[in-house]
């Protein structure tokens, strides 16, 4: 009965059963070496020439198997056994039963099977007598020799001299991937070897020339081992250099050398450049990081969803404008102006089984010479004007980085992180600016010259460290972070500014000179706790609170000395400020998050508390007074994601914010360092709050490769931060902040791609809108402006083949500024263009690549109106062995037209502002890859950072 | 050992009229080794995407099989996946196979489309290798054979102790269970976690499909068509179909 049921269910025939052949039966009977049956092994029959798998069975219980019509030809037998070296026979089947009798089966050594198979996991392979194992499966510490991993083999003996047996038989002859290493000498190789380059140990009987002829083996014959070498112990290291020189005085050059293994990355980069064009990119981000690339988001500021809420509240922890993020030096703009850059730095990774250490040191000098012409045009109603400046400035900014980040699994459920990132920034920038206002009238109101020297030194270090552990019950999680960071502004500046006044009959009313050094350190230390517990509630919800508290710190001192015309110093109590702060919140919010399928929701609500306590001197010989401030805050949040089956996706989110106000704006006193722009604090200030939300939809049709994208959102403001101006006849402004209500602005954007033929002409349009309503209060008039923006593109990919390409895309901008909403007078800039870029690909591995870029800015308010063709063309070989070279004459700006021009509009302003900056130049560089250089017009090459 | 292996199959036969089995799998992808393998990127992009992701925890997806003595039935077991904070879609796929009359009915989504394949269950052409290794505990012998389509090396790995010709993803005709599939030299790892013989008393039950009806041959066409512009459009090809 049994024996039916496995026939039943366990004959299968791979032939087709119409052969017209003959055919026959094979059976036999399968035992071991101690003569004891192997019921229910398992028969195969493969071809012999390739091991295809034609017909298979199962031996009944007594060990006897049968396999009926199979056509005559000759088969490879194999039978397997648990624990048994599997059994094959070439054999071949010609009449019409062949019964092969008893089929001897090899039992595989005891030990062997236990630690090989069943202890270590590790696949074993068979190969006739042989018999090899991986051999990265057995642990041994760090440093050990390939000796030391055989000592720790199954079966294998080694001896104080380093002798080794392998199953009492010595081992006599050791290879290195099949070759002989260092004269035979089998100790030579285990002695010096590094066992963790080693990945499989193989060891077999050594047979003589003769012995394989006559296939006779000598019972005790010696054994020998080939040790074959993991492939990363092949690899070296790659490099790149680029150098380039130009005209006009302009050069760059980039160096960069990885070498990477299984554990280690390493990496160097030096980069130099006067061009203005930021010679590193995303690619040189990631080579230099490697596998520290995107360790972002394990701040340990717990939040709401999957990352930290970072716009619950911006807090102001002494962060200053120098840049401390450490990738800022890779993502840095092309400048306007003449800019000098020299970045430089060595990253160090190491990442093995349960520890990641990323270590990193990274130098950047920035240099930045710059002549700018600019126009402001002030749209208030009482008192407009506009104003002209002309501007020399020389900028130069230095850091020094050191990054570290250490991460550690604990075991399975638990691990932790460790950062320590310190930089120090120095800046020293002089500063030339004359302006003039005028009214709009053209009557001249004031000019001003200005000459100001800044030097600043920033030292900045935050370190945190961050727990996680899992629990047994999935899905219930555990986090506790803690950070401190410090940071010290120390500023030194000098500035004499020479203000005129004149009056309506255009002579000179009065003259402020000032000439005063300002002395500013501020240094700031902030403590930050925070937790997180989530726990699941069934399979597809989860809950989650967490906790956040942070102190913050800030001794700010200001001392303010008045430059006599003898060159004497006289402290200006006025001026100089001290003051202390201590700052912070508390924090506790929960969430409830639904996920499933595509499906993710989150809806959450926490109690936040900010407080400001600060205690400050109006003088240096005035007495403390002390502002405390506390807000109290409930912030809801809730985000819906829903990902379709048809490629869609859709999200609609919600959000509240709320952002404390700089601590500076909180105290009443006067800052009149800019006589045209004086400025006092208000200590009834209140946070910032606003309102967010935002929608989402996406679709991509995988089919046919058309995409839809838009994007809406909100934002209402229930207390915004603005300044109260009070402007009068000589267009002094005083400034005060504080909050208003109302504000608000909208968002929208819609992308259509669609190719018109699939992979050779891709059509994409584009429209997206800005629309902004504020608040402004001026000289007791409060006023509602409006700007709004909308712009159109249209984008063309044409990539007929593998050797052309061409890519063209149009865009019209329109901004509009109206003093209030029902104003019919509106201020409109604007911007439209066609640019260009082609590529095409001749043979013998040259390269033709241009970009047209013509671009007009319209400003009607200045009778302003400019179009400015740019045209960059360069011509590349590639060459030497792999391509690993290139050589390449670029010409940028041919028609030598760069004027630098930007322009923004914000609340009742408009800016504009043309820099001189360096335009046509002629560059020949060349580089060399160790890789070898890309020969196909990459068509795909707004990639990115992803593949 | 022997014997208890014998009783095994033994209780294992007997009991097959009643109860269900169970093998719990996980599917390891390692996108990183996927895009190495795209032809289109240079030696440099290729060691950039490993430099940069392959050291990366990826997460396992589970995956159940149901067994019977006559039917199974393989699926994205969605309720065990590994916690996380965001959940992506997962394409779906669910094969329910009646091998006692050799027939397969695959629920699969391609593109974004859901197709309902009944066709005869597929025959693989499968080689014998002489290597064994152990997954979940049973004893595994490796096979080797070739998808056409996506140009992929299968590597088997099956144990003659579960004599049911199944495994994972369809995979099929081998004698034994199939405990492991390696494509493409661990590219995509589907491995056996926990194994369950008998011990389910729930009969299998057939979720209804929804989808178009399609031949096996046009479905392979359209994939292998994908394949080919994707490549041509310097595309991963597998970031919209399953690998």
């Amino acid at each position: 009965m049994l024996k039916n049921i496995l026939v039943v269910i366990f004959s299968f025939s791979l032939i087709d059963a119409i052969g017209q052949s003959e055919k026959g039966t094979i059976k036999g009977m399968v035992k071991d070496t101690s003569n004891e049956v192997l019921s229910l092994a398992s028969v195969m029959l493969l071809d012999p020439v390739d091991s295809t798998l034609l017909e298979y069975t199962q031996a009944d219980v007594s060990g006897f198997f049968e396999i009926n019509s199979v056509p005559y030809r000759s088969y490879l037998l194999k039978i397997n056994y648990v624990s048994y070296i599997p059994f094959q026979k070439l054999i071949e089947l010609n009449k019409k039963e062949l019964n092969l009798g008893e089929l001897i089966m090899q039992p595989i050594a005891k030990q062997l099977f236990e630690v090989v198979i069943k202890a270590a996991k590790a696949p074993m392979s068979i190969k006739g007598d042989t018999i090899e194992y991986d051999a990265s499966t057995f642990k041994v510490p760090q440093g050990s020799t390939v000796e030391d991993l055989l000592r720790k083999l199954p079966g294998m003996e080694v001896d104080i001299q380093g002798n080794i047996t392998s199953e009492g038989k010595n081992v006599n002859k050791v290879t290195v991937d099949g070759k002989t290493f260092f004269g035979g000498d089998p100790k030579a190789a285990t002695k010096n070897l590094p066992a963790e380059g080693i990945k499989k140990v193989q060891v077999f009987s050594d047979q003589s020339e003769e012995e394989k002829i006559t296939g006779h083996r000598r019972l005790n014959a010696d054994k020998a081992m080939n040790l074959e070498l993991k492939d990363e112990f092949k690899n070296g290291g790659f490099g790149k250099v680029i150098v380039g020189a130009g005209t006009e005085f302009t050069k760059e050059l980039k160096m960069s050398y990885n070498k990477f293994s299984n554990k280690h990355q390493f990496a160097f980069l030096g980069s130099g450049t006067n061009t203005g064009r930021n010679g590193l990119s995303w690619n040189d981000y990631q080579d230099f990081k490697g596998s520290n690339s995107f360790n972002w988001g394990d701040d340990g500021e717990f939040g709401f969803g999957s990352g930290s809420n970072f716009r619950m509240t911006t807090f102001d922890d002494g962060g200053d404008d120098d840049d401390n993020s450490g990738i800022g030096g890779f993502f840095g703009g092309d400048n306007f102006g003449f800019p000098e850059k020299v970045s430089t730095g060595i990253n160090y990774n190491y990442d093995y089984k349960k520890t990641k250490l990323s270590s990193m040191y990274f130098y950047d000098l920035n240099n930045l010479y710059s002549d700018a012409y600019r126009t402001q045009n002030f749209l208030y109603y009482e008192n407009p004007y506009d104003t002209q400046d002309t501007s020399s400035r020389s900028n130069r900014r230095q850091s020094h980085r050191l990054e570290l980040r250490y991460e550690q699994d604990i075991d399975s459920l638990s691990g932790f992180i460790v950062k320590s990132n310190h930089s120090i920034g120095i800046r020293n920038t002089l500063t030339n600016t004359n302006t003039h206002s005028f009214t709009t009238s053209a009557l001249a109101i004031n000019d001003q010259l200005a000459n100001i020297d800044v030097n600043g030194l920033n030292v900045n270090s935050q370190n945190s460290i961050i727990f996680k552990r899992k629990f047994k019950k999935q899905g219930r999680n555990l986090g506790v972070s803690g950070a401190y960071n410090y940071n010290n502004s120390d500023r030194d500046s000098d500035q004499d500014a020479t203000s005129n006044f004149y009056s309506t009959t255009g002579a000179i009313d009065s003259t402020i000179i000032l000439n005063q050094i300002f002395s500013t350190n501020q240094p700031v230390n902030t403590f930050k706790a925070n937790a997180f517990w989530m726990e699941p509630l069934g399979k597809r919800l989860y809950y989650k609170t967490f906790y956040n508290f942070a102190r913050a710190l800030t001794n700010y001192e200001r001392n303010v000395s008045d430059s006599t015309d003898q060159n004497q110093l006289v402290a200006n109590d006025f001026l100089s400020r001290k003051f202390s702060n201590v700052n912070g919140y508390n924090r506790l919010g929960q969430s409830l998050n639904y996920i499933h399928s595509g499906f993710n929701i989150n809806i959450g609500l926490a109690y936040q508390e900010i407080f400001l306590t600060s205690e400050f001197k109006t003088g240096i010989d005035s007495a403390f007074t002390v502002s405390k401030n506390v807000y109290q805050d409930w912030i809801p949040n809730a985000e819906v994601e829903y990902e379709m089956s048809n490629g869609s996706e859709f999200s609609i989110s919600y959000s509240k914010f709320v952002t404390a106000p700089p601590s500076r704006d909180l105290l009443p006193i006067l800052d009149n360092s800019n006589p045209l722009f004086i400025r006092i604090g208000n200590p009834d200030l209140r946070p910032e709050v606003g309102h967010d939300v935002g929608f989402s939809f996406r679709k991509f049709n995988r089919l046919n490769f058309t995409s839809l994208f838009s994007r809406f959102g909100v934002t209402y403001n229930k207390s915004d931060i603005i300044n109260l101006i009070d402007i009068n006849q000589s267009r002094v402004s005083i400034s005060t902040p504080i909050n208003v209500e109302g504000t608000k602005s909208i968002y929208a954007n819609i992308n259509f791609g669609f190719p018109i033929v699939k992979n050779r002409y891709t059509l994409n349009l584009g429209y997206n809108y800005n629309y902004s309503y504020f608040t402004t209060l001026v000289n007791s008039i409060s006023n509602n402006p409006v700007t709004q923006t909308h712009g159109f593109s249209l984008r063309s990919n044409i990539t007929p083949s593998e050797i052309f390409t061409l890519f063209i895309s149009g865009n019209y901008r329109i901004q509009y500024q109206q003093t209030d909403p029902d104003s019919l007078i509106s201020t409109k800039v604007y911007n439209y263009g066609v640019n260009s870029e082609m590529n095409i690909k001749f043979p013998k591995l040259f390269f033709f690549n241009s970009s047209v870029n013509v671009n007009t800015t319209r400003n009607p308010i200045n009778d302003f109106n400019i179009t400015i063709p740019i045209i960059n063309i360069s011509v590349s070989k590639l060459f030497l062995k792999d391509n690993k070279g290139e050589i390449r004459l670029s010409g940028y700006d041919i028609l030598n037209k760069t004027q630098g021009i930007q322009n923004s509009i914000s609340s009742n302003r408009i800016n504009q502002t043309q820099t001189l900056s360096l335009a046509r130049y002629l560059m020949l560089s060349f580089t060399y890859n160790m890789r070898g250089i890309k020969s196909s017009l990459d068509r795909g090459g707004r990639r990115g950072m992803f593949f | 050992m022997k014997y208890f292996i014998l009783s095994i199959i033994i209780i294992f036969n007997n009991s097959l009229h009643s109860q269900t089995s169970r093998i719990d799998y996980s599917r390891v992808l390692k996108w990183s080794e996927i895009a190495r393998s795209l032809p289109y990127l240079s030696k440099e992009e290729k060691d950039r995407i490993s430099m940069t992701w392959a050291k990366d925890r990826n997460n396992p997806e589970p995956y159940i099989l149901l067994f019977d003595q006559n039917q199974a039935i393989y699926y994205l077991d969605e309720d065990n996946l590994p916690p996380q904070q965001w959940n992506w879609r997962r394409e779906k796929r669910i094969i329910h196979t009646l091998y006692s009359e050799k027939k397969r009915s695959d629920n699969i989504e391609v593109l974004g489309k859901t197709f309902i394949i009944d066709d005869q269950m597929i025959k693989y052409k499968w080689k014998i290798l002489n290597e064994i290794k152990e997954v979940a505990g049973y004893v595994c012998m490796k096979a080797e054979t070739t998808d056409t389509i996506k140009n992929q090396k299968i590597v088997a790995w099956f144990s003659s102790e579960i004599p049911i010709s199944l495994g994972p993803e369809g995979f099929n005709g081998l004698p034994g269970m199939i405990l492991e599939i390696d494509k493409n030299d661990g590219q995509a790892v589907i491995s056996a976690t926990k194994i369950q013989l008998d011990s389910i008393l729930v009969p299998i039950k057939i979720p209804k499909k929804k989808g178009k009806k399609v031949q096996s041959e046009k479905l392979d066409l359209l994939i292998s068509k994908h394949i080919r512009e994707s490549i041509v459009a310097h595309r991963n090809p597998y970031w919209s179909i399953y690998f």
